[in-house]
Order: structure tokens, then sequence, then C-alpha cells
């Protein structure tokens, strides 16, 4: 009976070695998380809580950009469908990039329609060349089926706009590349830049267009060099 | 007798975890103090909740070191001076090392590592499981004096601070701890070098349309009604300024950061 009890404690003693080993082995893999998410709205809760390793961009792929890319980011999102796009999915195409909020009454609709006066004012060139995107600086409340939303809202072409959204550090780290301010209200709002930025084929940041309801010239200029 | 075993060895096994438990208690300790939670009063207001509620959590006591940071570079290559992206990091970047993975004779090993930006901070930070401390985590921490969790309306304390940030930055860094601890057991926090934090660039100022309201509400959508709290508050006020002056790829050479981690 006694070496039942002798037994017994080795397999309980075991069994704690094994959990304190589970438990060192997890702490340690914790920066080799591995992403594996299905495209889906109910996932951007999920990409908020993983800041690790990124399922796009290893080295080998961020090599391929140039020293002032964008692309460079290493940044997950997920668009108004729902699909995972990586930044650099976007390379090849001038883009029209703006971040913003779907909630946002005063300023995003007015930007939204800057974006547009860009747009219709390309009309008659490959218009399909070009790359509109929005991205979210609200992860929280901006799901895919939000962006949906203002996408149709707004009227957007889905063959040239892209809506994303993603976790609040890749919005930190994109706000940070592009120079964009912006400040939890505290109020379910978000003090912010008002800010367009043209991006050439390579992602390079090559104009920017600060403020609200301006001339949007300047960006034509820009944009139509690259016809 | 049967129950008698069970207790041991569920006792041994309550022992084994426990004493696991407390080794990466200890191992943590040994770099971090826990900053306990509080209110924060923003040096700006907006309409928005006055008070900021801060919850508990661990900064690091010391700086991150230069040997520490080449630590980094040597697991990280893509953050070697030579390899780094110039969209991460400008080209003062670890301007004052030999080369990617030496420090040099000049550079003091234990010192603050200093010619980092924003982006290579925080990639060191994740590397440790750690993040940068916000503005309101880092001023928190930052208004302590030796002996009072706030001294931000002790104005012996701000003289103190304003004499440190009116000299210029020493030529030679010295070793981190050099300088008095404060109420959180936090060295250097003033004194040595300034700081990155992960939401510096939340500062809506622009240089061109200073004080032209209209202008800033084309600028910025929302942030008319930014007001000052504390008027007196000079250090606060530089460290602001400081921070909106900040690109994330400069790297400054007074400039370096310290991690904190959440209390989970």
């Amino acid at each position: 009976m006694k070496k039942f009890y002798l037994f017994g404690s080795i397999i309980l003693i075991a069994i704690g070695l094994f959990v304190i080993y589970f438990i060192f082995a997890k702490q340690s893999k914790s920066s080799e998380v591995k992403l594996t998410r299905t495209s889906s709205a109910e996932n951007v809760s999920d990409i908020n809580n993983n800041n690790e390793k990124r399922s796009c961009c290893s080295e080998e792929e961020a090599e391929q950009y140039t020293e002032n890319s964008i692309y460079n980011l290493e940044s997950d999102w997920i668009n108004q469908n729902g699909d995972k796009i990586n930044l650099g999915s976007l390379r090849g195409k001038p883009v029209i990039l703006t971040l913003f909020y779907a909630s946002c009454t005063y300023a995003c609709p007015i930007l939204i329609n800057d974006m547009k006066k860009i747009e219709s004012s390309l009309s008659g060139r490959k218009l399909n060349d070009y790359k509109f995107v929005l991205v979210s600086i609200d992860p929280d409340r901006d799901t895919p089926g939000s962006l949906l939303k203002t996408l149709k809202m707004n009227n957007l072409d889905s063959k040239r706009w892209t809506l994303l959204t993603g976790n609040k550090d890749d919005v930190m780290n994109l706000a940070a590349l592009i120079g964009f301010k912006f400040k939890d209200d505290g109020k379910g709002g978000f003090s912010h830049s008002n800010l367009i930025t043209l991006l050439n084929q390579n992602g390079e940041i090559v104009h920017q267009h600060v403020g609200l309801n301006q001339n949007v010239d300047d960006d034509l200029v820009v944009l139509n060099k690259f016809n | 007798m049967k129950m008698i075993g069970i207790v041991k060895s569920v006792v041994i096994l309550i022992f084994v975890l426990a004493s696991s438990g407390s080794f990466s208690q200890n191992g943590k300790a040994a770099r971090m103090v826990k900053i306990s939670g509080g209110n924060y009063l923003p040096l700006y207001k907006s309409d928005g909740p006055a008070m900021q509620k801060i919850s508990s959590f661990y900064m690091d006591i010391l700086a991150v070191t230069n040997s520490q940071y080449l630590e980094f570079v040597k697991a990280n290559p893509k953050w070697q001076r030579s390899k780094v992206k110039k969209i991460f990091a400008d080209k003062s970047y670890l301007n004052h090392w030999q080369n990617d993975l030496a420090l040099g004779e000049n550079v003091n090993p234990k010192s603050p590592v200093t010619n980092i930006s924003w982006f290579s901070a925080n990639a060191y930070a994740k590397w440790k499981g750690k993040r940068l401390p916000t503005i309101a985590e880092w001023e928190y921490v930052a208004a302590a004096n030796k002996t009072k969790s706030n001294a931000g309306d002790d104005p012996e304390f701000a003289k103190i601070i304003l004499d440190w940030y009116s000299h210029r930055s020493l030529e030679k860094l010295p070793d981190v701890g050099t300088t008095d601890k404060n109420y959180w057991g936090v060295h250097d926090i003033h004194g040595i070098i300034w700081e990155w934090v992960y939401d510096f660039n939340t500062a809506l100022v622009s240089g061109e349309s200073r004080g032209d309201a209209s202008i800033e509400r084309n600028l910025f959508c929302g942030s008319g009604s930014l007001n000052a709290t504390n008027v007196s508050n000079y250090p606060a006020f530089m460290r602001f300024g400081f921070r909106s002056s900040l690109k994330a790829n400069y790297c400054v050479n007074n400039l370096g950061f310290r991690c904190v981690q959440d209390i989970k």
C-alpha cells in the first residue's frame, strides 16, 4: 500500500514538473506565435490580441521594399469584405491613403469627399490603376461590417476603394510612419490630423494634403505623373 | 492512510507550482518595480474626463543601456545600423557606436542607449515581452520626487528638473542608476536622458498655425477644445513641446527609453 502512495506522489510531482515546463515553454514561445486566422469579421479581436510574429513581411520579403516604403511595416489588416490584407499587396499602384474612423461626424466625411474629388478629377484616365485606401483608427468599433457600410453609404467603388481595420498597435505604427497624429478623446471619438497621403507605386510618400476642403490640384499634378 | 498520502501529494504539487511562480516574480522584481495605479491629470484636457485612470503596471527601474541594446541588435539583425530601413530610423541611428556590433571605446556600455528611434525602441520592448510606457504612465511616475508620489506642484522639484533641462546634454552619459531613485524606486527618470513614450504623437499641435483656432479646426478634427490644466508645470510643458517636435524615425543623442509591462 505504501508503495502505491509513493508511486502516486511521484506521478503527481511528475505532473507538477510537466506543468512548470509547460509554463516556461509557453513564455519562451510567446514570440513565435503563429497566426492562423481565417478571414471573417470576428477575427478583428483575434488580431488585437496578437502583436507578435506576423503572417506577412518576412525579412526576405521586406528586402524587396525600398528604404522609404511604408510597406516595410509588418502589419496585419482586414478589409471591408473580411479578407486579410498586407499593406505590401498595394504595391504597384499609386495609393491615396487616409486614416479615419467610421463614426466620425465632422472631418472624416469631408476627407472622404476630398478623396472622391481626387477620384472624379482622375476620370478618363485609367482610374483602376489607382488605389483609394481608408484605414480605421478605431479598430474596436470598426469591424469589416461597419467598413462595408461606410463604403456603401459613400458610394465608393470596391474595385478601387479598400477600407481597412486591424489592431491598435499597427494603427499606431502606420500613423507614426506617415506623421498622422491622433488621440482618443475619452468620449467615443478621436482628435486627429486631417491628412491625405499620396504614395507612389513603391509605397513611398510623395505628397501630403493637409487640411479639409483643400484644392486638389497639387494632388492631381503628383498623381498624373504616374500615368 | 490513503487520505494522508493524497494530501501529501497535493501539498507537494502545490509547493512545486508555487515555487515556480515565485521564481518568475523574483526574476521580474530584479529589474522592474510595480507602480500602483492612480489618477493622472493630463497636461492638456479636452471635453472628456479630466482625470485619467491609470492601472497598476511594472516599470523598468533603469533605462535600457548600450550593452542591452547591443544584445537586441545581435538577435535582430534588421535593427543593426547598416541594415535598418531609413523609414524606421534616420541616419543618426546608433551613430555613436563604432559599428553594427561594437560600441567602441568611447561608448559606455552601462549608459543609456540613445540615438534610437521610436520604431526601434518599440521593437526592443516587444522583443523583451514588454512595451513602451504611455505619456500618462510615464508622467505619472515622473511626477514623483524622492518622498512623494506626486510632486507636480512642488516648485523645488520643478526647479531641479528645469536646471537639468537648461544644461547642455553631457558629452558622455553616465551609468544608468547614478541619479536618485524616486518614490516608486525608479532611477534617472529625470537627469540623464529624455525618454520615448508609446503615444508621443498624440500631441495635436501644429507649428504653422499656433493660436489660429480656425486653421487648427481645419488641420485637426476635435483639437479646438484643448486647455492646459496646470500652467505652472513648466517641465511638463517642455516635455510636451519636445514630444510634439519628434517624428517616429528621429534618432536624438539625448533621447533613450525604458520599458513597462502590464500586470497579468
